[in-house]
């Protein structure tokens, strides 16, 4: 919050471009960390036996994809 | 009367005795006092930059003993009081934001840091007219302490500080000049080992009543430029203003929990070992310092310098000599100071010490939730025959014995009493002190927590309710109906598990984010059980009493589980806000989590 606040501080000075580059990393940070836990869970999923954790897994990768698609998209309306 | 207020008479009658029957006297003693003004509001301007900065620097830059070291030395010299640095790193401490290893580190560079006091007082303070240059900080100050700006008002008050801190050691130079004209202190010297001790235990008692070092080493330097003491008392009486200085922290650490004692016990350790040493080693130390000041140019004669030069090689012997054996240091005083055996009903972590300052604060209060989750996630789990096995990840449910056991009847409104209530009481009582003046992140921070200790509590008061039918049909002759309460026992202990497993994972601070599964989960798991109720009731397995208390008891199951993951959201934030914005604004929506549900099939034995 203090660095989008920080931020709004600089765009009247400097303009828009300054701002989205500081929510443009934290973006990018998040989707390299979300990208991680996605290709983790799916190498897990491989070897899985049991029902539950399968339905499980599948469960957790599709949501982790939702929020990848939906944070590309953020990062795409800061272009 | 108390002994405190009898003191103070003491004190008051002997300061009004010497004001009536010395002049020079009263100009020392006033002296004393402005410079103590001049400390009090010198704290009072850095303390107007904590909340942000400081803390964030104290937190990055204390994970290995020599940036511990050299964050002391550099706080302490720019702020010249290791008391604000002591009290800043026990409030730290005491809120779990820095290792005791870490305030161990600080505390030693502290005590290097303040050695430049004697530095300023003896190179600069005694050889100018200091006055000159306390008046303009004084008017400056006071102009800019009128400004609304929190950040000028800290800087008025530091230069008022700076200047009652020059205006002080004017008056004591001049008072000691005249004095000496009326009282020769020199003829009262002492010498030899009894001189030693005998002055070492003066330097103690003038900290431990002025509160300062400072103030005891303005005093001596003064005094001794102005020949009224000798320059071997004026080395014992530095020493014993080194071991004096540690009163501010035990007092400090009277109001910590027990880190904060642990630090305020290193610090007496390493004054006091520090003093030793200089007291046994006093010639050697002498000889040390005549070299050092031949080396760096300093006059023979000059023994104000030289007292400076004793007073910073004394602190660094003490830390070479204490710095190899922290960690021995450490394990002696975990192992005195053990952590009490707190009432799980009591705060742990808040306590006046992590009041002090509003990012210790904010921390302290985050692990005070954290134990209020626990104490509330251990009541949902002895009110749904969960065991703590039951909280491992993926793990079998342990079956609910058909007889009921004697543990299976508590009270549950008295252990609400003693396991919840009061530590929201707490918890609710510290946010509401807290200061006002805090910056919008941290008074943020506190809604949060405020918001996540009213969902958890919530949440356990849905639980009570939902108790009431779990017990009579968790030991039902139907096992249909038994079924759906094992299933809704089951949803909500998959997400205390899921809790657990965030709260566990320090590497990932993505917590909000994690609580997705869990919402998705929740949704299939209420679908799932709502299209159960229609079918058990059409098929005449369960009766339409039974189908009614199941509707309920699923939506209290539902707002149980939202609750919880509402209070994970507050607890799980990441340390990075911008981490947490970002979180925020890729958090599934309900309409994206609906699209993502496994509808339940129509028929559930197909």
């Amino acid at each position: 919050m203090a660095k989008i606040v920080m931020s709004e501080i600089v765009q009247s000075v400097i303009g828009k471009k300054s701002i989205d580059c500081s929510k443009r990393s934290c973006i990018k940070s998040v989707l390299k960390k979300l990208r991680k836990r996605e290709h983790d869970l799916k190498d897990e999923l491989k070897d899985e036996k049991s029902d539950k954790r399968v339905k499980k897994l599948s469960r957790d990768i599709k949501v982790l994809h939702a929020q990848r698609h939906k944070g590309l998209k953020v990062l795409k309306s800061l272009d | 009367m108390s002994y405190r207020k009898l003191f103070l008479i003491a004190i008051l009658s002997v300061l009004g005795y010497g004001f009536w029957v010395s002049p020079d006297f009263k100009m020392i003693a006033a002296g004393v006092a402005i410079f103590l003004a001049g400390m009090l509001s010198l704290e009072e301007g850095f303390r107007a930059f904590t909340g942000g900065m400081l803390e964030q620097m104290l937190q990055r830059t204390t994970d290995k003993m020599w940036k511990s070291l050299t964050f002391g030395i550099i706080s302490t010299t720019i702020m010249q009081s290791s008391s604000l640095v002591s009290v800043i790193t026990i409030s730290f401490l005491s809120a779990g934001l820095i290792g005791l290893g870490a305030g161990i580190g600080i505390i030693f560079g502290a005590n290097i840091g303040t050695t430049t006091g004697a530095w300023l007082i003896a190179g600069f303070g005694l050889k100018v007219d200091i006055a000159a240059y306390a008046m303009p900080m004084l008017v400056f100050g006071v102009i800019l302490v009128f400004q609304s700006a929190k950040s000028l008002k800290g800087i008025g008050s530091i230069l008022i500080g700076l200047g009652f801190l020059f205006l002080g050691i004017h008056y004591m130079k001049d008072g000691f000049d005249a004095f000496r004209d009326t009282l020769d202190l020199a003829a009262y010297a002492m010498t030899g080992f009894w001189g030693l001790i005998v002055f070492t235990l003066f330097g103690m008692a003038a900290t431990v009543i002025m509160q300062s070092s400072h103030a005891t080493l303005v005093l001596i330097i003064t005094a001794l430029g102005a020949g009224q003491i000798t320059y071997e008392n004026a080395l014992a009486l530095a020493i014993g203003a080194n071991i004096g200085t540690t009163i501010t922290a035990i007092i400090g650490a009277m109001s910590a929990n027990e880190q904060g004692k642990r630090l305020a016990a290193a610090h007496l350790i390493f004054n006091v070992v520090t003093g030793i040493i200089a007291i046994t080693f006093i010639g050697q130390f002498r000889d040390a310092v005549d070299f050092t000041s031949a080396a760096v140019g300093i006059a023979d004669n000059d023994y104000t310098l030289k007292l400076a030069v004793f007073h910073t090689i004394f602190n660094l012997v003490g830390v070479m000599v204490m710095l190899p054996f922290t960690d021995q240091l450490q394990k002696f005083l975990v192992a005195t100071f053990k952590r009490p055996e707190i009432a799980t009903s009591k705060p742990r972590y808040l306590n006046n010490a992590s009041a002090e300052f509003p990012d210790a604060a904010v921390s302290a209060l985050r692990q005070e939730c954290g134990h209020l989750y626990e104490n509330g996630r251990d009541l949902i789990m002895r009110s749904l025959l969960l065991k703590p096995a039951d909280l491992q990840p993926d793990a079998t449910l342990s079956a609910i014995s058909q007889r009921k056991s004697p543990g299976e009847d508590f009270d549950f409104d008295t252990l609400y009493q003693q396991q919840i209530k009061d530590l929201y009481s707490a918890i609710i009582e510290f946010i509401s002190k807290a200061q006002v003046s805090w910056s919008q992140n941290q008074s943020g921070t506190l809604s949060w927590l405020r918001e996540a200790s009213r969902s958890l509590v919530e949440a356990i008061k849905d639980v009570k309710h939902l108790r009431k039918n779990f017990t009579i049909y968790a030991h039902s002759n139907n096992a249909h109906i038994r079924q759906e309460y094992m299933a809704i026992r089951e949803q909500i202990a998959s997400v205390l598990q899921e809790m657990e497993e965030i709260r566990s994972n320090e590497d990932d601070d993505l917590g909000i984010l994690a609580l997705d599964q869990l919402r998705v989960q929740i949704d299939e798991a209420d679908d799932h059980l709502n299209q159960q109720i229609d079918t058990l009731i059409r098929e005449g397995k369960i009766s339409p009493q039974m189908g009614t208390s199941l509707m309920n008891d699923t939506s209290y199951a539902h707002d149980i589980a939202t609750k919880l993951i509402a209070v994970g959201s507050s607890l799980f934030r990441a340390p990075d806000p911008g981490i947490t914005s970002v979180e925020y604004a890729l958090s599934l929506d309900d309409d994206e989590r609906h699209a993502l549900s496994e509808k339940p099939e129509k028929n559930r034995d197909q």
